[in-house]
Order: structure tokens, then sequence, then C-alpha cells
């Protein structure tokens, strides 16, 4: 499980202070399918996923996380482009203990990349390196996936292909999905949160949690 | 216990994948990779060792010029890359997407590979100038070695002190690269001994920590050259005074790193 208690952060700019999340209570279980947070831009989402996967520490309260957290699965930056798909999983199966040989395999069976194991990553196409970065975190089974505005990214045969497979292995995991659009939310969604004011609002259905989004957008 | 154990067990892992691929990073920003590297330290050799015979001296003290100069420049290499190298690896943004990396392991992992490295080829190096008998045998190989992890490390430690002064005022680490590391390597014995100094000179030179290291690696690398002023003490009151107040910088300087990586 991961607990959200009372966490606050803030960030400077200059002499400013903006005060992006402020006591922030909020808890997700593990095999929970795919969970929503909508909100508004620089609501603080991106701020939110950062601290989930452990980039940002909070300036008060406390996060207890039981679980692995993936990074965020639309992100490039696990991967490294000077090297090549082969060493790239390689270096990632050892950060996470992973058998080597397994993951590479795992992870050419899933996103189709047999024929460009031993190619540096700024040779292939923007595509082949997202459905690497994507099936790499799918492969490595975290008990937490965070996705920001996305959750299948890639061209549209591996999108089809990924949502049928992660709807098919939903209650395996937990993912969390931020974003800004109501529709994307309500697709996916089983459950969804609205960050507001720094605030987590929970709802048990993703329609009061849409509803709600919208009236607090009109208000805005 | 438990906990420990696998928490000793995963930072290994860690470390051991960062440190692979720091490697692949290092000789693919190089057009020739290794080659270059080798180029490079050649090239020192070389240059160090002509200045020393263009003065005149090709024996003294029974070294002969090559081996003196190669266990010269390896000890001041095995430090200035920790220097230069160390200080960006702190700030390195290309593990962020990895919370269990932590700028710390970046910069082990980063000296890691260097101390592999550059001992292994001085290793290759004196062993090489054994067989085609530009020296004679290497008086004692651990020794030999130990020096070279000792400059290794001294060089992570400063590099970690340094980082704080290079991440408030970056110009300053073009003027100690350019500027302080080209008139240590004057100064620290790369390619002179202790005794070559002036009288008037030498109470000053003994301060420094690198002439000390030089002069006890060739102690240990010729057997027919022995010296008496060098201090254990001294030099590891700075390999360890540097390490601990690096690990404070480090440690201050995390929060600081941290404070500027993410907008809302």
């Amino acid at each position: 499980m991961i607990l959200l208690e009372d966490v606050s952060v803030s960030f400077r700019k200059g002499r400013a202070r903006r005060d992006v999340l402020v006591n922030l209570c909020g808890s997700f279980e593990r095999n929970g399918g795919i969970v929503g947070i909508l909100g508004q831009r620089e609501a603080g989402k991106t701020t939110l996923i950062n601290l989930l996967a452990g980039n940002l520490t909070p300036q008060a309260g406390k996060l207890t996380c039981h679980g692995s957290v993936s990074w965020v699965l639309s992100s490039h930056r696990p991967l490294l482009p000077t090297m090549t798909v082969r060493a790239n999983i390689r270096f990632i199966a050892m950060l996470y203990s992973a058998s080597v040989h397994g993951l590479m395999r795992d992870v050419a069976d899933l996103a189709d990349l047999h024929d460009v194991m031993d190619l540096r990553l700024n040779t292939l196409s923007r595509d082949i390196q997202s459905r690497l970065v994507y099936c790499l975190g799918l492969c490595l089974r975290f008990d937490y996936y965070l996705a920001d505005e996305a959750i299948v990214i890639g061209d549209n045969a591996f999108r089809e292909k990924m949502t049928g497979y992660l709807a098919a292995t939903a209650s395996e995991r937990t993912v969390i999905l931020v974003s800004r659009s109501p529709a994307a939310i309500k697709k996916h969604c089983e459950r969804a949160y609205v960050l507001h004011d720094g605030q987590l609002l929970s709802f048990d259905r993703t329609t009061q949690a849409i509803r709600a989004f919208k009236a607090l957008d009109d208000a805005k | 216990m438990n906990e420990l154990v696998f928490g000793a067990w995963r930072q290994l892992d860690v470390l051991k994948a960062v440190m692979y691929r720091e490697a692949l990073v290092r000789f693919g920003r190089r057009s020739l990779g290794l080659l270059e590297e080798i180029g490079s330290i050649a090239v020192h050799i070389v240059v160090f060792s002509l200045m020393r015979l263009y003065a005149g001296v090709e024996v003294q003290h029974g070294l002969p010029v090559l081996p003196f100069v190669c266990v010269g420049i390896y000890n001041f290499w095995l430090f200035r890359t920790g220097i230069s190298q160390i200080p960006t690896a702190l700030s390195a943004g290309s593990y962020r997407a990895f919370s269990q990396v932590t700028p710390l392991d970046v910069a082990l992992a980063r000296g890691a590979v260097n101390m592999l490295l550059y001992i292994g080829l001085a290793v290759v190096t004196f062993w090489l100038l054994q067989l085609f008998g530009y020296s004679g045998p290497v008086g004692n190989w651990t020794e030999v070695i130990l020096i070279l992890v000792a400059n290794g490390i001294f060089g992570i430690g400063c590099g970690l002190v340094l980082a704080g002064p290079f991440h408030y005022l970056p110009f300053l680490r073009t003027v100690v690269m350019i500027g302080a590391m080209r008139i240590l390597s004057l100064i620290d014995g790369t390619f002179f001994l202790y005794p070559d100094l002036p009288p008037n000179l030498r109470p000053y030179a003994i301060w420094i920590p690198n002439l000390h290291l030089n002069d006890m690696a060739r102690e240990a690398y010729f057997p027919s050259y022995q010296e008496n002023w060098t201090s254990l003490t001294y030099v590891t009151g700075w390999i360890g005074g540097s390490l601990l107040l690096g690990l404070m910088v480090e440690r201050a300087l995390r929060n600081a790193i941290e404070a500027k990586k993410v907008p809302a």
C-alpha cells in the first residue's frame, strides 16, 4: 500500500514560494487496477507522480510505500540513447536484481524487438524507444505503475495491443494515471481522485470524480 | 538483520549496474573508446619522459626514466580523473528515473570505473616495460597497486569536496582543472623525486600529499630507491579527511540539487 499522510511540497522560484501539495492525504492499494487522478494544469499532478516515484521527498508529512513503484511509463528517461537496446535492458535488469536473460527475452517478445537488440537507441525511431521503455516497465512486474497523461504510448498497433494486455492483467497491479482529460480517466479507470488546491479529493466512482472536476473547472 | 543483509545486497546490485552503465558511457563518449584513453596517457608519458631526458637525467637513484615517469603519471591520472569526474556525477540527471540510485552511488561507481581502468592499464604498462627491458622487476606489486588505489580514493574524496564549490561557482571548475591541476602536475613529483628538489623548497614540498604518495610508489616499484621522509599517517589523514568532508558535502548538496530538479 502507498499511504500519503499530510504531505506538503512547495517550490521556490526566485523569492516567491509556491505551495504545490498542501497536507495531502490519500492511499493506493496493491492490485487495485487503474486509478485515475484528475487535475487541472499546474495542479501538481507531475509533482505528485514524482513524489510517488521517489524522485522527490516531501517537505512535510509522511509517505509510506510498501511495494515496488515503476518509473513514469511514458518517460524515456530510464533509457540511454548511446547504448544498445541489449545494454539498456541489461543495465535495468542489473539495477532491479532481475534475471538479465529472462528480462531480455520477455521484453523482446512483448515489444517485438528481436531485430533491433544490438542497435543503438539513437538510431531507432521514437516509437521503438517508447515500446522498449514501456515493455521494460511491464516485464519488471512492479506493484505500482505511474502514468502521466497517457497510459499507453507508441504507434496505433502497439497501443491496441497494450490496452488489451493491461485490461487482461489489470488485477495484477495498480496503475496510477494522472491526467487533465476526463475522457482518458473515464475510458481507463475504475476509481478516480481529483487533485485540487494541493489536496486529493476521493470519490467512489469515476463519474462522480469527473463531475466534481468539471464543476471545479467551470468555477475557475 | 535480514533487512540489513538484503539492503546491502541491493546496494551492491545498484553499484554494479551503475558501474556497468558508466563504463559503457565512458567509452561510448569517445570515438575510439579505450584507445583514446590509452593515447592521452601515452602522450603525457612521452612528454614528461622527454622533459626529463632534455634536463639530462636518464637514470637517477637507479631509476630508469620510462618506468619512473609511468609511476608518476598513473598516480597523478587517478587523482586528476577523480577531481574532474566526481563533481559532475553528483548533478548527473541521467539516473533521475531511478529513485534507488543516489548521486553518491553514481560518484562511487564512476570512481570505481576510473580506478579499475587506470590500475588495469598501469599493471599492463609496468608488465610490458619489464618484458621489453625498459624496467627491472617491480619491487613490491601489492604496495604499488595499493598506492594507486589510495590515489584513486584520494581523487574521489577531493572530487566530492570540490563538488560543493563547483556547484555554486561553476567557473571554479575551469580554474581548478586548467590552472590548479597543471600546477599540481608540476609539483607533485610526477617527473622528479623529493631529493631532487632544492633544499630551500623541501620544507614546503613536504605538505603536498601527492608527493608523499609518488615517492612511496617509487620506493615500492624500484628496489634500489629508499626514501625516509614520507609519512603514511599524514597521507592517510588527507585521504580519510577528504572522504569524510566529501561525504558531508554530498549530503548537503543532495537537497540543493533536488530542490532545483522538478517544476510543479
